[in-house]
């Protein structure tokens, strides 16, 4: 037969591959030895284990042929529920073997060493356990070093990755096949999870590096297997095995030994258990014998069951040749079917002679209670074995039925649902493929034994139902019980074992526990042949009364076996070996998986949640967790300390990330993201824009607390001193001052200091000033109207009426009829209250040559004000051109909405008049500078021009503007000064006393202001003093 | 009623009323509070008065009320006020958006404004005025007005350099005359802060003399 | 160089149809009021006609909006009725304002008039003494304040800044009157006023309008924010 990878290389560590568990790994290991099948080749030599425990008589191993076993009761193999993935044709060597023919499993040869779970298994004197691990050479590891710690741990991330039907799927789809030879019938690459079962299989086979042969085996469900150890592998290439090989143990111990694996590192890819694929189980279809076949011997069958810690009663039940499955020669194709099936039926376990899976491990004759029993093949309950595992090989019916750990449900993920019904295996519909080969694909969860009471299709895998692999966690390693050594081990097997199984690896570090625990209930042979029920396994002691010896040894080993068991080397520390309970149901272990977050994804994934249970045939092995106590004392003293930090929240799984819905999985580190801190684009602040920074963060500070010293100083403080806080003694002084420099004038004669303003002190540019104002005035012509802007309210009403009444009067004067507007109504009526009043002073009057007040609407119109400020000034521009219906909308009302009297005709007077715009502010001045333009339909020679007269605060403005365009801004008059200066000019006084009155106004506006100016230069001077002083202080 | 008697009584309110206005140096005060009340609510009825009699009642005859109606007077002198209703939504949260619409032809109409007053009514006539201003017979004056108006107007340039620090700088010609325009527009204000000091002063000036001089026969 | 990237805005239907709108009477008006050579006479024509229509338009429609001030306020002061003491103030508000226009009302009716001239007295004289002469007194307050924000420039801070403003304050004050006669005050006043002060307030009027231009120009190329908020 052909080598075929069992797993695809890139998938495991390199370590597995270096330890040739891999075919790749094996030929790079062995070399020239390459093509001999892996139990052939020379095993590392193992830890010595203590002769294991006898088999017990009654079950035989379900591997047991019908010739090796009593006749068995058939198993029913639940083919109906064998997963899509498996094709219902089987290759030919899986198929039932030709009646008479040597089944493959027959060639399959154990290795002689004592497998780690025969420490404690009864010794079987019949023929040693098959071994359907054989093949995988990363068994053949060598012992642990000596500084390896003294409990070594055995890592099967190989089997996890092994176990996923998703990575079965994949292998299927793509490294499979490249690794596969051509299997006509490779309906084990082809191996597909049933559709109930979940997508990803959290199947932890940890258990098995870990499980202890004390501890019970727990439940065990068939279709809780998750995926199929070698559902991909190709049949043919798996190397047949002797039946019996010393081979074949080697890899069983190895489950156990992780220091055996880590001490040859270069296991080859080839050989990598970690395929993410089934593992090939050609060999074991080679071994499936047809019906015809002889179930193994009881001896035979419960070498396999003792390498899987499985209690005497199997080993007695089934021939203990624990190389039986070394002896297979896995052949590929049909006739590797062929020549598997043609394997002495006497070689082979009846369930894989037979092809047939045992209908349940239930069916398996009970282990007898054994102290040796593993964890994992112990049911919660503690099933007696023995009984069961006696009647295992008699009921096993042919050579055909393959243990529950072989099926599929082993591998594949389990499902919480009701146990399904088990299926009565149809041979003839599925030929070609033995019916424990078919139930390898998940069967649904059914409470099942290693006694064998529970049907083996569909409780082989029952023991994964309890844990859930579809949490987001994966359980504690602590938490997987340890495989239970119900197995029946032939005395065969276990000289064997002795002789060869290395099991310095697997004591390694670990305390010889006392076998003599009354929890260790002694194992009855598993009996092949019959339905075991796995849980009927007693149960285990927990973990923490055992020791790293645990696992396939401290229910195996008698008590003078591990007394002489050196020292355990030092070796890696394994999980934390919490107590798993051998579950009586399909468990939750949902809660449970969320413990284990170290392991590997696919590793945690072969991991029960509590105590997993290995289904070996029909044979349901407890395994359990290595204690604490088997760590090196460094580890322990960090895991105390791991203990006391704070534990962080499990990082939030991300649905979408590709290690969703894997439970276990190492997430990836949740890396905080701090957003950098906001700063402007390329702006860095200097440190003196710090220290700034800083320093206005003080005065900040120091304002604030000013302001609510203040505020708690005037809320206690009492009424007279919250009114004296009212007054500020430089505002009152300075008010004063001024109050007394405006009234003072009035009072007094202050001529000299202040005289009033003449036209002749005037410079030659302020002369000029007033002559272009005055020109502009003479050029209205008499009777003519011309507007007039009232731009200011009654706010500077103080500052521009003189200038208005000066310019009124001129105009009135001239006999000009002003059209008073305003883009304000205030300022209009203002307007028209000056007007009015004008109209009403007599000496006014009598100044502007009339005998009667002025008529509004006749000698003067006050038009309706101009809304809109600027549109107002625009359409006031536009409608001096355009005769429509805007000249009208502004025209002819007047402010008290009666018709003003002014018609179109008078258009081109008021064009040709200068407007005279009386403005308060420079927005006023600016406005009507840059809208009052006549529209560019009318010609240019004639603009539209104005005089504007503006208050002291447009001073600038107004300068500039008229500087700029002196065409259109004939003139300017500025405040009190010109409109004294225009008035002496126009001898615009009535009498004497208005002239006085305007200079005493001049002279207080003029002694305020130098007064004024005085506080002012004061207040500077002060200030610069008082900061001097400060700066000095500071200094 | 005689109009001097009314004169009187007018001038005796106001001096009042300018007193009570006053009495805001002493700190606020009743006194203070109803006579800024009442000048609010005079002249609020005095804008509602000009509004209604010179605007909207002449612009309703001329378009809404015009004979023979014509259709295009009518939409026009209605649009205004559907305008005017648009903008009494944008105080309401929710049609605030509707209101928008009232602005659309103030805005559009207003912005072609003052880009036109913009152009023609500032930018060409002082730029050229600033042209014009370095005259020979005006040399000092003239370079001093012109570097007075370019330095303001390069003071007022928002342009620098990013150092590789970050810090923006600007360029150190441009510093160094923006310093200059700075200290042009450090005079331009204070000037116009005492021309409006004068201002005020001017009114106060009137207001004592026209309005509380009276109350003490002066 | 680090690049900015603005977050692009979702385009909304409304805010697109009121820059549309915006634009579009924006570039009638230009056209009317600055008719463009290229168009044929008849459409500047037209373009000018509609131009002047739309700015009457915003005429009215400001003193729409003056009179819904008006109203508004009215409402306001009419809410704070119930209240003490601003109720008070609220109501003297109300009073007087309805009191003018009541005024004005019988002064139109004829019923009550004053004197024999057209004015209508009785508005004026209460315009006078309730507007003008509060508005002034208020204004002449100002300049105290004035004052004493100047008085106090120095106190905090001194730059050099400062002190031109200073000066340039002290001057315009100083040199309004001739003090004594004396013309030095005054004509340094007068130089400072038309050469550095006006070419200061050249620059910013240039700038002042630049910036009108380029707001204007935004808003024609619907680049404001006004209708985008």
């Amino acid at each position: 037969m052909t080598e075929r990878p069992m797993f695809d290389d890139e998938d495991l560590p390199s370590w597995l591959v270096e330890a040739g568990i891999t075919f790749a790994g094996r030929r790079a290991r062995v070399g020239a030895s390459a093509d001999a099948p892996p139990w052939e080749l020379p095993q590392r030599s193992l830890p010595d284990l203590p002769p294991p425990l006898p088999a017990p008589e009654e079950a035989p191993p379900p591997w047991a042929t019908a010739d090796s076993l009593p006749a068995a009761a058939a198993v029913d193999v639940p083919l109906e529920e064998a997963p899509p993935g498996f094709q219902t044709e089987q290759p030919d060597w899986l198929l039932p073997a030709i009646e008479g023919a040597e089944t493959p499993l027959a060639a399959l040869e154990l290795p002689d060493a004592p497998m780690p779970w025969d420490a404690d298994a009864p010794a079987e004197s019949g023929a040693p356990p098959d071994d359907p691990f054989s093949d995988l050479d990363w068994m053949t590891q060598s012992p642990p070093a000596a500084d390896q710690p003294a409990s070594p741990t055995f890592k099967t991330s190989w089997l996890g990755d092994a176990m996923l039907p998703d990575a079965m799927r994949e292998a299927a789809e793509s490294a499979a096949a490249a690794n596969l030879e051509a299997v006509p019938d490779d309906w084990l690459s082809a191996a597909e999870t049933p559709s109930q079962q979940p997508a990803t299989p959290t199947f932890k086979t940890s258990w098995l590096s870990e499980a202890s042969p004390t501890e019970a085996v727990p439940e065990a469900d068939s279709s809780a297997w998750d995926v199929d150890l070698f559902a991909d592998s190709a049949p043919a290439e798996m190397p047949a095995a002797p039946l019996g090989s010393t081979t074949t143990d080697d890899w069983m111990r190895d489950f156990s030994v992780e220091d055996a694996l880590e001490s040859d590192p270069d296991p080859t890819a080839e050989n990598s258990p970690t395929l993410p694929t089934a593992p090939d189980l050609s060999w074991l279809g080679d071994a499936a014998m047809p019906q015809a076949a002889e179930p193994l011997s009881a001896t035979q069958s419960a070498d396999w069951m003792r390498d899987f810690s499985v209690e005497g009663d199997l080993e007695s039940a089934a021939p203990t040749d624990a190389d039986w499955l070394s002896k297979i020669d896995l052949p590929t194709g049909e006739d590797a079917l062929t020549e598997v099936a043609a394997e002495p039926a006497s070689d082979l376990p009846d369930w894989l002679s037979s092809g047939k899976v045992p209908d349940a491990l239930d069916d398996l004759p009970a282990a007898e209670p054994a102290d040796a029993m593993p964890d994992w093949m112990s049911a919660d309950s503690a099933p007696d074995l023995s009984a069961e595992l006696a009647d295992l090989a008699a009921e096993l019916p042919n050579a055909s039925e393959v243990p529950d750990w072989l099926q599929t449900g082993y591998l594949e993920p389990r499902t919480e649902s009701a146990p399904p019904p088990t299926p009565a295996p149809d041979l003839s519909a599925d030929a070609e493929i033995p019916a424990w080969m078919r139930d390898l694909a998940p069967a649904p969860p059914t409470p099942s034994a290693l006694t064998g009471s529970s049907d083996i299709a569909t409780s082989g895998m029952d023991w994964l139902d309890q844990y859930d692999f579809e949490a987001s966690t994966a359980p504690e390693l602590a938490d997987i019980p340890k495989p239970s050594r119900a197995a029946p081990r032939s005395a065969n097997l276990e000289a064997g074992l002795e002789d060869e199984l290395d099991i310095d690896a697997l004591l390694a570090g670990t305390d010889v526990p006392i076998a003599s625990d009354p929890d260790l209930l002694p194992v009855a042979p598993i009996n092949l042949d019959e339905e075991f029920d796995f849980d009927t396994l007693p149960d285990l002691p927990p973990p923490s009364d055992l020791t790293a010896h645990d696992i396939f040894v401290d229910d195996v080993l008698p008590a003078d076996v591990l007394a002489d068991l050196p020292p355990p080397a030092p070796a890696t520390p394994p999980v934390k070996p919490s107590p798993p309970s051998a579950p009586s149901a399909p468990v939750k272990a949902t809660t449970e998986a969320a413990a284990v977050s170290e392991l590997p994804e696919w590793v945690a994934e072969m991991r029960p949640d509590s105590s997993p249970t290995l289904m070996i045939g029909d044979q349901q092995v407890t395994l359990e967790e290595r204690p604490l106590s088997a760590l090196p004392e460094a580890i322990l003293a960090l895991r105390e300390r791991l203990k006391q930090l704070p534990s962080a929240p499990p990082p939030a799984e991300s649905k979408d990330s590709q290690l969703s819905n894997i439970p276990e999985a190492l997430q990836p580190p949740s890396l905080p993201i701090t957003p950098a801190p906001l700063a402007p684009s390329g702006a860095l602040a200097t440190a003196a824009q710090l220290a700034g920074v800083q320093t206005l963060r003080k005065i900040a500070a120091a304002q604030e607390s000013i302001l609510k010293r203040r505020m708690e100083t005037e809320a206690s403080a009492p009424p007279s001193l919250k009114l004296r806080a009212r007054f500020k003694l430089d505002r009152l002084l300075l008010t004063l001052l001024l109050v007394a420099a405006v009234v003072l004038p009035f009072f007094t004669d202050l001529d000299a200091l202040v005289p009033p303003p003449r036209h002749a002190n005037l410079d030659a540019a302020g002369q000029a000033r007033f002559a272009a104002v005055s020109r502009a005035v003479s050029s209205v012509l008499d009777g003519s109207p011309v507007l007039v802007a009232f731009e200011y309210t009654p706010t500077a009403a103080g500052e521009l009426d003189d200038l208005a009444r000066a310019l009124l009067r001129d105009l009135l004067q001239r006999g000009a009829r002003p059209v008073i507007l305003s883009t304000n109504p205030s300022g209009a009526l203002h307007a028209y209250h000056v007007l009015h009043q004008l109209s009403l002073d007599p000496a006014e009057m009598q100044l502007l040559g009339r005998s009667s007040p002025l008529v509004p609407r006749r000698d003067y119109v006050v038009l309706g004000y101009l809304p809109g400020g600027v549109s107002g000034v625009r359409a006031l521009a536009n409608a001096l051109y355009d005769d429509s219906f805007q000249q009208q909308v502004i025209f002819e009302s007047d402010l008290e909405g009666l018709p003003s009297g002014i018609s179109a005709q008078t258009m081109p007077i008021l064009r040709a008049n200068p407007v005279f715009v009386l403005a308060q502010s420079q927005d006023d001045v600016q406005t009507w500078a840059e809208q009052f333009h006549a529209p560019a339909s009318a010609p240019s020679d004639a603009p539209l021009r104005m005089v504007i007269a503006a208050a002291s605060a447009a001073t600038t403005t107004l300068q500039t503007y008229a500087t700029a365009d002196p065409q259109r801004i004939l003139g300017t008059l500025i405040g009190l000064r010109d409109a004294l200066i225009y008035r002496d000019l126009r001898d615009q006084y009535a009498d004497a006393e208005s002239q006085r009155t305007a200079e005493r106004r001049w002279q207080s506006v003029g002694f305020t202001a130098l007064s004024a100016a005085l506080a002012i230069l004061l207040g500077a001077a002060f200030g610069m003093i008082r900061i001097l002083a400060q700066r000095r202080r500071a200094q | 009623m005689t109009p001097q008697t009314l004169e009187q009584i007018g001038t005796l309110a106001g001096a009042v009323l300018t007193l009570c206005i006053f009495s805001y140096l002493l700190g606020d005060n009743f006194l203070y509070r109803i006579a800024i009340h009442i000048f609010i609510g005079a002249a609020a009825g005095f804008v509602l008065l000009a509004t209604l009699e010179s605007v909207l009642i002449p612009w309703l005859r001329v378009t809404v009320l015009s004979t023979p109606l014509e259709l295009p007077r009518l939409g026009i002198g209605l649009l205004p006020f559907f305008f005017g209703l648009l903008l009494v939504y944008k105080s309401t949260p929710r049609l605030s958006r509707l209101g928008d619409f009232g602005l659309v032809i103030v805005l559009g109409v207003g912005t072609a404004l003052a880009l036109l007053g913009a152009i023609n009514g500032t930018l060409i006539p002082l730029v050229g005025a600033a042209a014009r201003e370095f005259r020979p017979e005006n040399a000092i004056n003239g370079l001093i007005g012109l570097i007075g108006t370019i330095s303001v107007l390069i003071y007022f340039t928002y342009v620098g350099l990013r150092r590789p620090s970050g810090e923006v700088t600007q360029f150190l010609p441009v510093r160094f005359v923006g310093l200059i325009g700075q200290g042009f527009i450090a005079l331009t204000l204070g000037a116009t802060y005492g021309l409006l000091i004068l201002s005020a002063l001017t009114v106060l000036s009137s207001v004592v003399a026209d309005r509380l001089f009276i109350l003490i026969g002066r | 160089m680090t690049t900015s990237r603005t977050p692009r805005r979702r385009l909304r239907l409304g805010a697109a149809l009121l820059a549309a709108l915006t634009i579009g009477i924006a570039l009638i008006t230009l056209l009317g009021l600055e008719p463009a050579a290229p168009l044929p006479a008849a459409l500047n024509a037209n373009l000018s006609t509609l131009s002047q229509l739309l700015i009457q338009l915003v005429a009215v429609i400001g003193a729409i909006a003056l009179l819904l001030g008006v109203l508004n306020l009215t409402r306001v002061h009419a809410a704070q009725l119930r209240k003490f003491p601003h109720g008070i103030y609220s109501l003297i508000l109300l009073i007087t304002l309805f009191g003018v226009v009541l005024l004005r009302a019988l002064e139109r009716g004829g019923v009550l008039r004053v004197g024999t001239g057209d004015a209508p007295s009785v508005s004026l004289t209460v315009l006078d003494a309730a507007q003008v002469a509060v508005e002034s007194a208020l204004a002449g307050l100002l300049f105290f304040a004035l004052v004493y924000s100047a008085f106090r420039l120095m106190r905090n801070r001194v730059t050099i800044w400062n002190a031109l403003f200073i000066a340039a304050l002290v001057i315009v004050l100083l040199g309004f009157s001739p003090l004594g006669g004396a013309t030095f005050l005054p004509s340094v006043r007068e130089w400072l006023l038309n050469v550095p002060v006006n070419a200061g307030t050249r620059g910013l009027l240039i700038g002042i309008a630049i910036g009108v231009v380029v707001v204007g120009v935004r808003v024609l190329i619907g680049r404001d924010r006004t209708f985008r908020e």
